[in-house]
């Protein structure tokens, strides 16, 4: 299914779901959501119902055993004395672990199974079997797996009705790329029935068209260029050239990922369904900690909420930090579970993102780059302290982002290549072998950018960067854009609408060459 | 009340955006297919006889040949890699709006394993000229049911379905090489066909005989298609139309097959490639193994439109008031055609155009003139004045005598200069030609003396002096074939190809 057909499917779907009952319309929801999913991906259609289904009913039976815990220390308020109280509750919270274990441990191995068994095989030199990957597995497992860790932490109320919990896990605008919801936030809009909004709507309509303009116009438009650089012979292409590759895999990689996320959360604006922002102009952080506390948001809070801190907080950690006290000084020992939380955390995103070496290289770079920040802090502080003047400046805030941009795209590196090794040699012809003479045009419409598609690239990308400098500055585009005067806003609108529609990279192309037949 | 407003507001919104979206959608569409089919659909309620098929067809067949020469009304539906099945379904788009009394199939493709070819562009260029109606619907969910068929882009044919329903998809991407010359809307003033202006040596072929049994949705859908036709009293014709075949996907195979399968259903299957006296592969090739230029094509049309009229009965329309637009689109197509001859550059594609029905011609080809160094050159000259003369057994039709058979013009040593009349329109054209030399044939080799030969040409209205040009091969002057009227003259140099 293509972008334009979810997004006609999910304008389709809200039309409807204003049409039919309240009561119904988590219904709909959920018969748009599995439809969905089984015309996508029937196949996989058992193991999202699997994961709904073995969560829910661990979810609840975790509840029913605290609730019945609770409700006995209740009853017998007068009689149970306190440690007898402190055994029962330890007793229940032994079998909700048994539950949380067993639930957590089936459905991560489902998802290891299917998403890592190729990437291991190919360790070891061996055939991939081709295992098939359910649509958003990780997405869903990760969402079902934070609402059964916040059930077992007593954040969350069980879900009795499983249709409802069904539709919490497979929310079709979020199965393709997130964002990962959380149950409080998430869970109540989507049982409870909204009402027709037309500002909802128009706001909903102009986040799916921004977003498949990020997406087609820019993110599709560069990538022939990314793919040409990445994939060149050793040697064959310069420094400069791999400064541009990396520079566009940027700018692919972002428009791509916030561009879908734009294009579902905006679906989700169409039923009143407000989710949970994944990014907020990573390119504009300031450190590498800021960067990813705008970058894949729904990403970087559960593995701090459920990894990060749970991690940080285990007794060996926290021997570990106490131990470190002693030795290095208090601001180390405070900085210790921090950075080895990071290094764990970037781990796991690493894997998160495939099994092979360039993702977990990549993973432990971000991973040791915040470790490092995490332990320097104390000396950043004091230099900020004693420089004030010069760190509060407009120059230093625009170093940081720069800086900042360097060091992620360092990762990039890791990220885009195969191989950990290829990384290592493009990054090392910037230095050495830059080369500057190949950047022609000619050499980029070799690389798939003909001139006019650089000159559009060119041209949206200065203005998703002209728009996002408004927004970082606290500007409410999208909300100004609705309140001006109709016809600069029908003006405004139809241009965004055609700017998809004329430029954007989606259909089957045309090639003249194609229908010159008598030239072949 | 603002409900009402936000409602009106919200459909103005739509309704502009639909507008804007059909104005760039014509704008965008890439206007060949559209141009083919529009003079189709224009005429539909008028037409007699439809040609299906692939690019031999197009090529191959001009129906206004047939209507200037036997009142046949006919549109050539051919078109590049069509296959069977697109044929077919063609053809159930086409009967909406017209009851024709015959259907010409071209079969060449009967090999084809696949509902449709691999170049996607060319299904764009059969179907995008239809309106979307449910039989276009039905043709796209039946050609395009198999998600394993793909396109030579590797786009599973079901996936493109959205983007024939609504071409735009594909085309939206022309903006960066739409420039006002391709935004224009076009129209094919041939009838459907195309006129292909090159000669080129054929590659050596070679017929079999033998026969494969039924395969793939080629002959499942001749089938229907001649089903369809049967049970809507259309009289069906299968041909395949000739070239050098070098059987080089067993087509032969394929194609000897069809006899079967016409014999079952009592059709006639006229197979050229087997007929190779038809045309002349030596002077008629537009490639070396598959379509022919316009010297072949008016042989093949010629022979079609013979038996169409005695074979098939089909009426001549010529003087009827209805067909009035006929003859006038017959004059603008046959200033096309004058037009490709001024601008034919080379010199073998002028001699082969010269042999055009539709014009009388007068040359004059001095003793030493390049061509007559030029065995092609030499051939192309005879070709100028040659017509079939059709037998009772068709497979007996031979070249009627050229009126420049070859030992005539190789023959003269002594003579300085030959002049060439083509006399051999329904009425005889060219009144008188004289020059300072002597008429040696009743039908148009005269024998010029001097060094500047010149030939006066009388028409029945004016008369006008063809001259040799100093230091050309060659001077022609092209004629209207009824009165005599120089439409054109040009002398030219006549280089022998290195």
């Amino acid at each position: 299914m293509s972008l334009f057909q979810l997004a006609a499917y999910g304008a389709g779907c809200s039309l409807v779901y204003y049409l039919v009952p309240r009561r119904f319309r988590w219904v709909l929801l959920l018969a748009a959501s599995l439809g969905f999913y089984a015309t996508r991906a029937a196949i996989g259609l058992p193991f999202i119902l699997l994961t709904a289904l073995t969560i829910w009913g661990a979810a609840l039976r975790i509840g029913r055993i605290h609730e019945k815990c609770e409700s006995q220390i209740r009853e017998q308020k007068g009689t149970l004395t306190p440690p007898e109280r402190k055994q029962l509750r330890g007793a229940a919270k032994k079998r909700m672990r048994g539950w949380m274990l067993g639930a957590l441990i089936l459905n991560f191995s489902i998802l290891a199974v299917l998403k890592y068994t190729d990437d291991v095989c190919g360790w070891f030199s061996i055939s991939p079997l081709g295992l098939l990957l359910p649509l958003g597995i990780s997405f869903y497992t990760f969402q079902s797996v934070g609402y059964l860790l916040d059930v077992y932490n007593g954040k969350a109320e069980p879900v009795r009705n499983p249709a409802k919990f069904c539709l919490f896990v497979s929310f079709f605008p979020q199965l393709l790329q997130g964002p990962i919801g959380r149950f409080q936030d998430l869970y109540p809009q989507l049982t409870e029935p909204h009402d027709f909004d037309s500002l909802s709507l128009r706001r909903g309509a102009v986040l799916m068209f921004w977003g498949l303009l990020k997406k087609l116009v820019i993110a599709d438009r560069v990538l022939p260029l990314v793919s040409s650089v990445f994939s060149a012979e050793s040697g064959s292409m310069g420094g400069a050239a791999a400064l541009i590759g990396v520079l566009g895999y940027s700018l692919q990689q972002y428009c791509d990922f916030s561009g879908g996320i734009d294009l579902v959360t905006g679906i989700a604006e169409l039923f009143g369904i407000r989710l949970a922002p994944n990014f907020r102009r990573p390119y504009f952080a300031v450190s590498l900690a800021d960067f990813w506390r705008r970058w894949h948001i729904s990403l970087g809070t559960w593995m701090r909420d459920y990894v990060f801190y749970p991690f940080a907080l285990t007794s060996p950690i926290s021997k570990l930090s106490k131990a470190a006290k002693k030795r290095f000084g208090q601001d180390f020992s405070r900085a210790l579970p921090a950075a080895l939380g990071n290094i764990l955390v970037f781990l796991l995103v690493g894997i998160w993102h495939g099994a092979t070496s360039n993702y977990i290289l990549w993973g432990l770079y971000n991973g040791l780059v915040l470790a490092v920040s995490a332990l320097l802090d104390p000396a950043y502080r004091h230099f900020g302290e004693k420089h004030a003047a010069l760190t509060a400046g407009r120059g230093f805030h625009v170093f940081r982002v720069l800086r900042t941009f360097a060091i992620v795209n360092i990762g990039w590196f890791f990220d885009r290549c195969a191989h950990a090794g290829d990384a290592v040699r493009m990054m090392g012809s910037v230095i050495t072998d830059f080369r500057p003479a190949q950047i022609t045009w000619e050499w980029l419409e070799q690389c798939g950018l003909p001139i006019p598609d650089a000159i559009v690239l060119g041209l949206f990308t200065l203005l998703l960067f002209g728009i996002s400098l408004a927004c970082e500055r606290g500007v409410q585009v999208r909300d100004g854009l609705l309140r001006l005067p109709l016809p600069v806003r029908w003006l405004l609108l139809y241009a965004l609408i055609f700017s998809v529609v004329i430029f954007g990279v989606w259909g089957s192309g045309f090639n003249e060459a194609s229908f010159i037949y008598f030239q072949f | 009340m603002n409900r009402f407003k936000g409602i009106l507001t919200g459909t103005l919104f739509f309704v502009i955006l639909i507008a804007l979206l059909a104005g760039l959608s014509s704008l965008f569409e890439y206007k060949e297919s559209r141009a083919k089919t529009a003079p189709l659909l224009e005429r539909a309620g008028q037409l007699d006889v439809l040609f299906l098929g692939d690019s031999h067809a197009y090529s191959d067949i001009y129906p206004f040949e047939l209507w200037d020469r036997y009142g046949i009304a006919a549109y050539n539906m051919g078109n590049y890699n069509t296959t069977v099945p697109l044929s077919y379904w063609m053809l159930r788009n086409v009967l909406d709006t017209c009851s024709p009394k015959v259907v010409v199939v071209d079969v060449n493709l009967i090999w084809e394993q696949a509902k449709l070819p691999g170049n996607s562009s060319d299904v764009h260029l059969s179907l995008d000229g239809f309106p979307l109606t449910l039989t276009k619907l039905d043709a796209l969910f039946d050609l395009m049911d198999d998600p394993a068929v793909t396109d030579n882009d590797g786009n599973a044919y079901p996936d493109l379905i959205p983007e024939f329903i609504f071409p735009f998809i594909k085309y939206h991407a022309r903006w960066s090489g739409l420039t006002s010359d391709r935004a224009k809307s076009a129209y094919n003033r041939e009838l459907g066909g195309e006129r292909n202006l090159d000669v080129v040596v054929p590659s050596p072929y070679e017929l079999i005989s033998d026969a494969a049994p039924e395969q793939g949705f080629g002959f499942v859908y001749l089938r229907r298609l001649i089903q369809l036709c049967q049970e809507k009293g259309i009289r069906v014709m299968l041909i395949n139309l000739p070239y050098p075949s070098r059987n080089e996907h067993d087509e032969q195979l394929y194609t000897n097959a069809v006899q079967y399968l016409a014999d079952e259903y009592g059709i006639e299957y006229i197979d050229f490639v087997y007929l190779d006296q038809i045309v002349d592969y030596s002077t008629d090739c537009y490639d070396p193994d598959s379509h022919m230029n316009s010297s072949g094509a008016w042989k093949v049309t010629d022979f079609l439109g013979q038996h169409l009229r005695e074979m098939y009965a089909v009426p001549d329309h010529r003087g009827e008031a209805a067909y009035t637009r006929w003859n006038s689109d017959y004059a603008i197509y046959c200033q096309d055609k004058l037009q490709s001859l001024r601008e034919a550059e080379d010199p073998r594609i002028f001699l082969m155009l010269l042999s055009d029905p539709s014009f009388s011609t007068v040359l004059l080809v001095p003793k030493d003139s390049a061509v007559r160094r030029d065995p092609l050159g030499m051939q192309l000259l005879q070709n100028i004045g040659r017509r079939h003369l059709m037998a009772a057994d068709m497979y007996d039709a031979v070249w009627s005598d050229s009126l420049m058979p070859f030992e005539q013009i190789t023959q003269p040593a002594d003579t300085a200069c030959l002049a060439f009349v083509d006399r051999t329109g329904p009425v005889p054209s060219v009144q008188e030609c004289t020059g300072s030399g002597t008429l040696s044939a009743p039908f148009g080799i005269i024998s010029l003396d001097g060094s500047s030969p010149s030939a006066e040409i009388r028409g029945t209205q004016d008369s006008t002096t063809l001259t040799l040009e100093a230091g050309a091969d060659i001077a022609a002057a092209v004629l209207d074939r009824e009165t005599g009227q120089v439409l054109y003259e040009r002398s030219l140099i006549y280089t022998l190809p290195q």
